[in-house]
């Protein structure tokens, strides 16, 4: 059988743009590291309007210059996810996708197994190449410096890199919580590529993984980003967490209901029809 | 208020919270009734069966037929094909989306009545919302794929969903290791966690289709957790299950 990776990703049916949920992180951003700040643009993510496929975006662009030596370090970058999306969109999504159109699968082609991830001088085929900071636009009513945008649509697969099957479903996101904070390096940062983890963005997953060379951040490589269905994806080779196995054991534990296969009606008709013998006899 | 029904071949059972009326309840399993008559593979003049006979047309059908099958024809590119309700001998069989889809509408029957406490159960597949009548998450057991009477692992579920995919199942015989099948996978049972019942029950079902990488894919979708068990009793969960155990 094909060995196929999928990825599922959430797209949204109409804008997808990455926006940094507090400003405070774009500022940091923009003094640290001189992204989409004073100086040349770096171009723009435009939102997409259809899904219907990868958008073009803004040129390759130079590398971003450090401004300042405490420079940050780029891969806390990737921890400030998405923004709720504009609350105009979010119940007529719901309503109307059911679910299903808001998933997206994608599998790793071949010639990206054979992409060198740490060759930051390539440019794939036309698309983006840098992380750009599109103006932070609140969603009207939502606390824009919370981490988990408030307003979200449900269901929705994923709102978090974890389980969205909330086990604490009285907790709301609270709004006024402040977002993890960037870990800012005080020294030289180290020359390598690194990866940033997998983000769930409202849109989809993004990855980003910065590039560093004489101890300065010279690019950022976008691995992952939710606007393109068929961007293979870079990360086919990137090895998974080793998963954890148990031996099952039976549990005594205090249970609401059960959760298995599903007994077929064919199975349910001769227990039931077992049952009613013994009732009979 | 929790009561279990025999429809749609299965056993149904739903768990309102906040009333010690049925009329929740009715609503949700006349709903099932409804689905059943229309999807039923087993009812002769279900709309399901009078389609695949070819006595409707494709034009002819009606507005949830049409959405069932917009739905798995959505499932079946986005799985690349290992989600597909054609059947082999012709004509369609999309219980295995039906079933989600409506367990899904029957808790936002209920929610919509007024309800944001409950769970809808039905051929073991919930969808939980709120909290238990304990005022806790709601706790699904995985069942043993070994033993019927057995639970094997317990999670908390506040508003989300459980779906369990499995071969053990054999007519009124729980699994035989040595029935001749065609070649099983690695995994005799995977149990998938999602926020939507939907969801969990076709990524469960395309997961076992996919043998051993199902559990791969499982671990690369967003928002999506499984807990998966091996033929040999042993069990591998993705990297954010944990985070659904009990916490007491």
């Amino acid at each position: 059988m094909k060995q196929t990776f999928l990825t599922v990703v959430v797209l949204a049916a109409s804008s997808a743009y990455v926006a940094f949920a507090n400003s405070d992180i774009r500022a940091r951003l923009e003094r640290d590291i001189g992204i989409g700040a004073a100086g040349r643009p770096v171009g723009t993510i435009a939102p997409s309007g259809p899904p219907s496929g990868p958008r073009p975006v803004g040129p390759a662009v130079a590398p971003a210059q450090p401004a300042a030596s405490e420079a940050d370090v780029a891969a806390p970058m990737a921890t400030a996810p998405a923004s709720a999306p504009p609350p105009d969109r979010a119940a007529t999504d719901h309503d109307r996708l059911a679910g299903l159109d808001r998933l997206a699968y994608r599998s790793g082609d071949g010639h990206d197994d054979d992409e060198d991830d740490d060759d930051h001088d390539q440019v794939e085929d036309g698309a983006f190449a840098s992380l750009v900071l599109p103006p932070v636009e609140s969603p009207a009513g939502a606390g824009s410096s919370t981490v988990q945008a408030a307003p979200l649509p449900r269901p929705r697969p994923a709102d978090a890199p974890q389980a969205s099957a909330s086990p604490a479903p009285a907790a709301q996101p609270n709004p006024g919580a402040d977002p993890a904070p960037l870990q800012v390096a005080q020294s030289g940062l180290k020359n390598g590529t690194f990866r940033g983890p997998s983000e769930g963005a409202y849109y989809g997953r993004v990855q980003v993984a910065a590039v560093v060379s004489g101890g300065k951040l010279t690019n950022i490589d976008i691995l992952d980003y939710p606007n393109d269905r068929r961007r293979s994806q870079r990360i086919s080779q990137y090895s998974l967490p080793v998963l954890e196995q148990e031996a099952v054991s039976a549990q005594s534990a205090d249970i609401d209901i059960v959760s298995g296969a599903t007994l077929t009606s064919e199975a349910f008709i001769h227990s039931l029809d077992a049952a009613l013998a013994k009732a009979r006899s | 208020m929790r009561e279990t029904r025999i429809l749609m071949g299965m056993p149904i059972t739903i768990e309102v919270v906040g009333t010690r009326s049925i009329a929740p309840l009715e609503e949700a399993f006349a709903w099932f009734a409804e689905v059943d008559a229309r999807f039923s593979p087993y009812r002769p003049e279900s709309e399901l069966m009078r389609f695949n006979r070819g006595e409707i047309g494709r034009s002819a059908l009606s507005g949830e037929m049409d959405e069932i099958l917009a739905l798995a024809e959505e499932t079946r590119r986005e799985t690349q094909g290992y989600f597909d309700i054609a059947r082999p001998e012709g004509g369609i069989d999309p219980s295995g989306l039906v079933k989600g889809w409506a367990i899904r509408e029957a808790g936002r029957l209920i929610a919509g009545a007024g309800y944001p406490n409950h769970f809808v159960e039905a051929g073991g597949d919930v969808q939980c919302a709120g909290l238990s009548p304990a005022a806790r998450p709601w706790r699904v057991g995985i069942r043993s794929p070994f033993d019927p009477m057995q639970v094997v692992k317990v999670i908390e579920i506040g508003s989300g969903a459980v779906a369990t995919s499995g071969d053990y199942v054999r007519g009124r015989h729980i699994y035989d290791p040595h029935s001749r099948r065609a070649a099983p996978g690695r995994w005799i049972s995977i149990t998938v966690i999602a926020h939507d019942i939907y969801d969990a029950d076709r990524l469960a079902t395309a997961a076992f289709a996919m043998g051993d990488a199902g559990l791969i894919f499982l671990e690369q979708s967003a928002g999506v957790e499984a807990y998966a068990i091996a033929r040999d009793g042993m069990a591998t969960m993705t990297s954010g299950f944990k985070a659904h155990l009990p916490k007491c």
